[in-house]
């Protein structure tokens, strides 16, 4: 020190807790993919372009409820999509890349929080997107391969009895570890 | 009951005669009836608002501490109440209202005005309660204390602004602008810093008080990353069924796939271990020490940890990130550094923070594994280049300060009658010639002085200017650090002590080794840090410092001189016999108005004390302490 007074100490700036880059690059690719596959119908493109938009604002701005409304909107759009007559393997692509963009939003936005922009989180990153995503394409494929083996008009009873088991089970899983 | 398990078995039943249905349609008692459907979807997005409900209450994050900063000083003068309540006391005035607001406002101009603009108390106070001291007239108004005049837009005013923020915030600048503190152009009208809070700075804090081996773990805790994927589930059987969209259905079952995932793969049990190196563990001020850590995984595959090390509170991180995130199989390990620059002091390291989380992101646990380590910086010796300024006062040794009685020495002092057995060489011959008289020359004595430099480092003094820079006690003991082997290689007697209730003296000596002590002692003294100096009555400590403080002894007090009790006990102290001078690190903003305003207080005090005979050396921030020493000699 040349002196014992004011001594500011180099490089110290508070940290940057935005979200990370990475993520936050692949949850708009999601986001994109959900569009793309929506395209079909006007009112649902507008929906997506909403949820990118709402998306990228979460992003921008670290907030973790925005990237969460963004999937809700993007959900909701590709549903209108799929009422308005988009085939299944689309419904079934725009619904899962429309959950892991919140998956990896809130990835992005998390590790930001707790561990800021420049440390190295590359790593840890893509493992979680690649496991998230070869599960979600897991469950398009089953989805896809039920559609093809059980096309054609089922009875309105056996349709009733699998919603009801599936409302159930899903029931059951939240009151055991409510985490979804 | 354990409903979930029935939950599973009502699903299961349900699920074989779905499947029983599809094959031999009717064959089952489930219903056929189409206008079921509907009911069915409307049920299910009623329970949607209640899982929305439960998404709502979520806990939040474990959080981590900003490590990679020393933690700033908060600049003195927080608001303009505390601030204006320390001012001085006016002598000669009677029945100020010191205890509300506006009466130690008042209190405050008066202070001012006496001194800057040469006003007697009766006058200024005269001003206060006319309203003319100031250009600002709602300060003015404010704070008169007479009728606000007949203009009714006055008297609103001041009706509706009795004791608001802004109100107060313009007479702590009109006190300020009387006592000639300049404006900060960056700053502010509210007692809000600009500076962001900043939260905790280590993670020392986060260690509970009962744990084993330097490690604890909280419980693993739900991050509710997939917070709202059942409601996705819901929507779609919902919405596909009304619309009779076997799509949406099937969406339905890929959201049912996540709501799974996050529930699969739990965390396991997180054992790991780490070790922490330093390139130095007692480096000198200002250098820069690299800091290694290692993180082993002696357990099963942890998918993501996010490490944060505990970079001590009181140093800053210059180089490289001390956060890492990684997926460490078992038996593998992660290695990252990052440098601190060193300051004055010991600084020990805090726990290092790990957030374990599971693979699909839905559960975290914190660990906290402490490797212990300490760094300890003592500054190198580097005298002051200029002469510190003592007062003068004779002891028995000989040495190099001059002082008020004659004796042998080289400066002239006075001539005295002869008495026999003077020594001849002090003789005025050019006396005796001229009158035949008997002479004897006296000159300055010049002895050695016993010094006892305090330094305040009680809880008040940790504040400073500008929170990226040193406080106050950082620049005190930086300074003493530089006075004491001055003072010591000048002949001195020197010893240092802590202003305050801590614990902590030297007694005056001189030699190598007492140096070295001295210099250790302001380095690594606990009586120094922030947050080590209990509060206690000033009376009791005043009595045990001067007990221990040996006669004939002269005091250099470091201490940024804030509040009255600090310039009451100089002046006690001065009363005692101890001459004392101060030396005063100026840690004074001017952003809010509650610090101008602190600034203003703080010249007062100044100007008080020296007005009854103690030096005061004002020591800006940015000013060579040479300068300040120098400026001081120079004026004498």
């Amino acid at each position: 020190m040349s002196n014992a007074g004011n001594e500011i100490p180099e490089g110290v700036a508070p940290v940057d807790r935005s979200p990370t880059y990475l993520s936050s690059a692949l949850a708009l690719v999601a986001a994109l993919v959900a569009t793309t596959v929506s395209v079909a119908s006007p009112a649902a493109l507008v929906g997506c372009v909403a949820g990118v938009a709402a998306l990228v604002a979460g992003l921008a701005t670290g907030r973790r409820g925005l990237v969460r409304l963004a999937g809700a909107v993007l959900v909701g759009a590709v549903l209108v999509a799929s009422a308005a007559g988009t085939p299944v393997l689309a419904t079934l692509v725009g619904v899962t890349t429309a959950l892991l963009a919140v998956d990896f939003g809130t990835t992005a936005t998390d590790l930001g929080v707790q561990l800021g922009r420049q440390t190295p989180t590359a790593r840890v990153e893509l493992l979680h997107a690649t496991t998230s995503t070869l599960v979600g394409f897991g469950f398009v494929l089953a989805g896809a391969t039920a559609d093809a083996f059980v096309a054609g008009s089922q009875p309105v009873s056996a349709l009733f009895g699998l919603v009801v088991t599936v409302i159930v089970l899903v029931v059951a899983l939240r009151r055991a570890d409510p985490v979804g | 009951m354990n409903w979930r398990l029935l939950l599973v078995a009502v699903g299961v039943v349900v699920f074989g005669v779905s499947l029983f249905e599809l094959a031999r349609p009717g064959a089952s008692p489930l219903p056929a009836n189409q206008a079921l459907l509907p009911v069915l979807a409307a049920v299910v997005l009623v329970y949607v608002s209640v899982v929305l409900n439960d998404i709502r209450q979520q806990p939040d994050l474990v959080e981590t501490p900003d490590v990679e900063l020393a933690t700033p000083p908060d600049a003195p003068g927080h608001d303009v109440e505390q601030t204006a309540a320390g001012f001085p006391p006016v002598v000669g005035l009677d029945g100020e209202e010191r205890g509300t607001v506006r009466g130690a406002l008042r209190n405050a101009a008066v202070g001012v005005l006496t001194r800057y603009r040469g006003l007697d108390p009766g006058q200024a106070r005269q001003q206060v309660l006319d309203g003319g001291w100031t250009d600002d007239q709602r300060a003015a108004d404010w704070l008169a204390e007479t009728d606000p005049g007949s203009s009714l837009r006055r008297r609103l005013r001041r009706l509706l602004s009795s004791g608001s923020r802004t109100e107060r915030a313009r007479v702590a600048d009109a006190v300020a602008d009387v006592a000639d503190v300049e404006t900060d152009p960056t700053g502010r009208a509210d007692d809000e810093p600009a500076f962001a809070a900043v939260g905790d700075t280590g993670t020392g804090g986060r260690l509970p008080e009962t744990h084993t081996g330097g490690q604890a773990r909280d419980q693993p805790r739900q991050t509710h990353h997939w917070a709202g994927v059942s409601v996705v589930v819901f929507v779609c059987l919902g919405v596909g069924v009304l619309l009779e969209q076997p799509g949406v259905v099937l969406a339905g079952a890929v959201a049912v796939g996540y709501a799974t995932y996050a529930r699969a793969g739990p965390l396991g049990v997180v054992d790991l271990s780490i070790s922490r190196s330093v390139s130095t563990t007692s480096p000198d001020t200002g250098d820069d020490v690299v800091v290694t850590v290692t993180v082993t995984n002696q357990g099963g595959f942890c998918p993501d940890l996010r490490i944060v090390d505990g970079v001590p509170e009181s140093l800053a991180v210059t180089e490289g990130v001390p956060r890492r995130a990684v997926a460490l199989r078992g038996g593998e390990s992660v290695t990252f550094s990052y440098t601190v620059r060193a300051r004055q002091g010991t600084h020990e390291f805090g726990p290092t923070q790990v957030i374990a989380r599971s693979l699909s992101n839905s559960t975290e646990q914190e660990l906290l594994l402490d490797p212990e380590t300490t760094v300890t910086a003592v500054p190198s010796l580097r005298p002051v280049q200029e002469p510190v300024p003592l007062r003068r006062q004779p002891t028995q040794y000989a040495g190099r300060a001059p002082t008020d009685s004659g004796g042998e020495g080289i400066e002239f002092h006075t001539i005295r009658e002869y008495k026999p057995g003077d020594s001849m060489t002090r003789i005025d011959w050019n006396r005796r010639a001229r009158t035949g008289e008997l002479t004897t020359l006296e000159f300055r004595r010049e002895r050695a002085t016993r010094v006892m430099i305090l330094v305040d480092a009680r809880s008040g003094s940790h504040v400073g200017h500008d929170p990226l820079a040193m406080d106050a006690v950082e620049r005190s003991i930086g300074a003493a650090q530089r006075v004491f082997p001055a003072l010591l290689s000048e002949g001195h007697q020197v010893g240092i002590a802590a202003f305050g209730p801590a614990e902590c003296f030297l007694a005056p000596d001189t030699g190598t080794s007492h140096r070295q002590r001295g210099r250790d002692l302001l380095a690594t003294h606990p009586a120094f840090r922030a947050g080590a100096s209990p509060d206690e009555n000033r009376r009791i400590w005043v009595r045990q410092l001067r007990k221990r403080l040996p006669g004939n002894t002269q005091l250099v007090l470091f201490s940024p001189l804030l509040d009255g009790r600090t310039v009451r006990v100089v002046r006690e102290l001065e009363a005692y016999g101890y001459p004392m001078t101060v030396l005063s690190p100026d840690p004074t903003a001017t952003e809010t108005p509650g610090q101008r305003l602190m600034r203003a207080r703080r010249r007062l005090l100044v100007t008080d004390l020296r007005q009854t005979g103690v030096p005061v050396l004002d020591w800006a921030p940015g000013t060579a302490l040479e300068e300040v020493l120098k400026r001081e000699v120079v004026t004498r």
